[in-house]
């Protein structure tokens, strides 16, 4: 049976046929007269690294199982701590990273940091609101001024509505 | 030269300059913990304000501050919550981090400041003595020296590959040149693998990539397993005591290291980032078998070492700059429009036109390395703190800063995008047990060998630079040897086993 391990190696090799196929043929016919005289083609290292990558995850496939030594690091993860793993608060949270990066420019930066901020903060167990709201509120602004006034970083703070009504 | 140095000394010291000094290392340490915002873009922000100030010494002397105290920032971030603002401080976060998440936040920070503490001053003494030397040697440093030098720097990624583990470390560093690929280079005509997104054109931002590989997968592990966060004995988490065995363990790497580390940084163009990587592998190829099985776990050596050299590095960046007007690094040449703004202008002619200047500047970067050890080592057990912030609180102001760092680089949705999506496949890596560090070496060191590749094959019209250029040739065997050296060792341990 396929490992995780074996999994992302064949994810792996099909990224390297795409991207050697990308090198090899759609960049080849791309290439301008006058490039095709040169040493050093765009896609030389490509088609280079193209090939390394799909000979490594070969090998990375067709590897035993038992020729694979897991490291001993601290961050190794468990077999027992796997199945007690909080998936479902990671996902939200990952959910809540993209909803907040599509949010930062219609919303503006602060109201979208605070909601960040305070749901993340939320789905991780922290129930003492007004706390929250307070340390969000603080954090948020600290960081919107530290740029927008000290660095001159401009962020939108507003919802584009309410800006162009204050303006 | 000792005339040249009393005129560098009355130029910094006087009260004015240390404010300017104090003030400067609190900027920029603050700043630089934020990801995303390094020396190179902290001191181009304060530009304006050192130009203000109108005496050169002075805005030279506020510019130091703040140069070494982004760099002290950028490796706090590193080791406090794994989040390297800069491709400097990356190898800080390999050891930098077990160690704070060993509980040992305040010793791994004091050892940090102190290693850069002296690798800066081996830095300014060698900077002192042989400026005008060595910037003939890096002057003759040619395109496929540097060729040379990345596959050295590549090289380094066999140090981060566990037992067995070496086919997994070449897949990712592969991984890490082909996002490096990636967008607009400067040596052909058309972006290459955008898949038609505009916002690629620019290529994978460094800061996306190291956030992605280093801050979110930490970050998502905190949230999935709790106990991960419980940081071990936090009564010692501010104890920046370093005993005298530990002393003793770091001092020869430190000494090694602020050498190496110092003729790295003088070759414009390879600087810090190289150093720090450098460093670390040659390290732990030095280190006992023991030792090394400590690597990535929060070894002390593996820690000292590229917080030396960069450091070391840093300051080796000057001698092309001072002696030569080669802005040996992205800082650097930032610093030198600082100095044309202030009507200096460095170069061969800069020692004997304006010696005040040309010893000011050193001994100035010499003070702001002072300053900011006397400045943050007391403030080390209350920034060591930071990591007993509950996980509520702490985990959403990671992920936060992490998303910030990542939209300042790039200013562009799809960069956050990407930053998620990069972070999301590097915790599963992880999940594998797939090294990331070679992963962000391939990147960085990707494009640059491309570069000089391409530009030594154009030179030379072919491969005759390996066997033409006799430094070249050296630094291929050095790589070859930095790769299988382990292997080798092991064999040869194994024989004496067989033989004992």
């Amino acid at each position: 049976m396929l490992n995780l391990e074996k999994i992302i190696a064949l994810i792996i090799l099909i990224i390297c046929i795409v991207y050697a196929y990308t090198s090899f043929v759609i960049m080849q016919a791309n290439l301008l007269p006058f490039e095709l005289n040169m040493t050093v083609l765009p896609n030389s290292l490509p088609k280079v690294i193209s090939i390394f990558g799909i000979v490594i995850s070969l090998f990375l496939i067709l590897k035993k199982d038992e020729d694979i030594e897991k490291d001993e690091d601290q961050s190794k993860i468990e077999l027992n701590n796997v199945l007690n793993f909080y998936y479902g608060k990671a996902l939200s949270i990952i959910f809540l990273m993209i909803l907040y990066t599509l949010c930062l420019r219609p919303v503006g930066f602060i109201l979208s940091s605070i909601l960040f901020l305070f749901f993340s903060s939320f789905i991780l167990g922290e129930r003492k609101f007004i706390k929250l709201i307070i340390i969000c509120f603080i954090g948020t602004t600290i960081i919107w001024l530290l740029l927008e006034k000290v660095l001159g970083i401009y962020m939108r703070p507003f919802p584009y509505l309410i800006q162009t009504m204050v303006s | 030269m000792l005339e040249g140095l009393y005129l560098g000394i009355t130029a910094a010291f006087t009260f004015f300059n240390l404010v300017m000094v104090i003030s400067g290392c609190i900027i920029g340490t603050v700043i630089g913990m934020l990801p995303g915002l390094g020396p190179m873009s902290i001191i181009a922000i304060m530009i304006p304000i050192a130009i203000s100030i109108g005496d050169p010494a002075s805005a030279l002397i506020l510019l130091a501050g703040v140069y070494y105290g982004a760099i002290f920032g950028g490796s706090t971030s590193s080791i406090l919550i794994n989040a390297p603002g800069v491709a400097g401080t990356v190898a800080t976060s390999f050891d930098g981090y077990p160690l704070a998440r060993a509980g040992k936040a305040g010793k791994a920070l004091t050892i940090a400041a102190i290693s850069s503490f002296i690798g800066g001053t081996f830095g300014a003494i060698l900077l002192f003595g042989f400026a005008p030397f060595l910037s003939k040697v890096a002057l003759s440093f040619h395109s496929s020296e540097y060729f040379a030098l990345m596959v050295l720097g590549l090289s380094a990624i066999a140090a981060f590959a566990g037992k067995g583990q070496v086919a997994k470390a070449l897949m990712m560093a592969i991984l890490g040149i082909m996002l490096a690929t990636v967008g607009e280079t400067a040596l052909f005509n058309a972006p290459r693998f955008t898949a038609g997104i505009m916002n690629f054109q620019s290529g994978v931002g460094f800061i996306t990539l190291a956030m992605a590989m280093f801050a979110l997968p930490e970050a998502i592990y905190l949230i999935l397993d709790p106990l991960r966060s419980k940081t071990k004995s936090g009564s010692k988490i501010n104890n920046l005591r370093i005993t005298l065995k530990e002393a003793k363990i770091i001092f020869p790497v430190i000494t090694r290291q602020s050498f190496q580390g110092f003729f790295i940084g003088v070759l414009p163009g390879a600087g810090a980032t190289i150093a720090s990587f450098l460093s670390y592998a040659v390290e732990r190829n030095l280190a006992s078998s023991e030792e090394q099985k400590e690597f990535g776990k929060g070894s002390i050596k593996g820690l000292a070492a590229p917080e030396t050299a960069n450091n070391a590095a840093c300051t080796g960046s000057f001698v092309p700059l001072l002696t030569l007007g080669i802005p040996g690094s992205g800082t650097t040449a930032i610093l030198l429009g600082a100095l044309i703004a202030l009507n200096v202008q460095p170069g061969p002619r800069l020692m004997v036109d304006n010696p005040e200047i040309f010893w000011g500047v050193i001994i100035s970067m010499y003070l702001g390395n002072i300053v900011l050890l006397i400045l943050n080592l007391p403030l080390i057990p209350y920034i060591a703190k930071l990591l007993t912030i509950p996980r509520n609180y702490l985990i959403p102001f990671i992920l936060f800063f992490t998303l910030m760092g990542s939209y300042i680089g790039q200013n562009n949705e799809t960069e956050l995008l990407l930053l998620i999506f990069l972070g999301f496949s590097a915790t599963i890596l992880k999940f594998a047990n797939y090294p990331l560090p070679p992963l962000l070496i391939g990147f960085i060191l990707g494009s640059m060998l491309e570069n000089n590749f391409a530009r030594a094959m154009n030179i030379y019209d072919g491969f005759g630079f390996i066997w033409e250029r006799p430094m070249t040739a050296i630094l291929l065997l050095l790589s070859v040897l930095l790769i299988f050296l382990p292997a080798i060792r092991s064999s040869l341990a194994l024989r004496r086993q067989k033989i004992h």
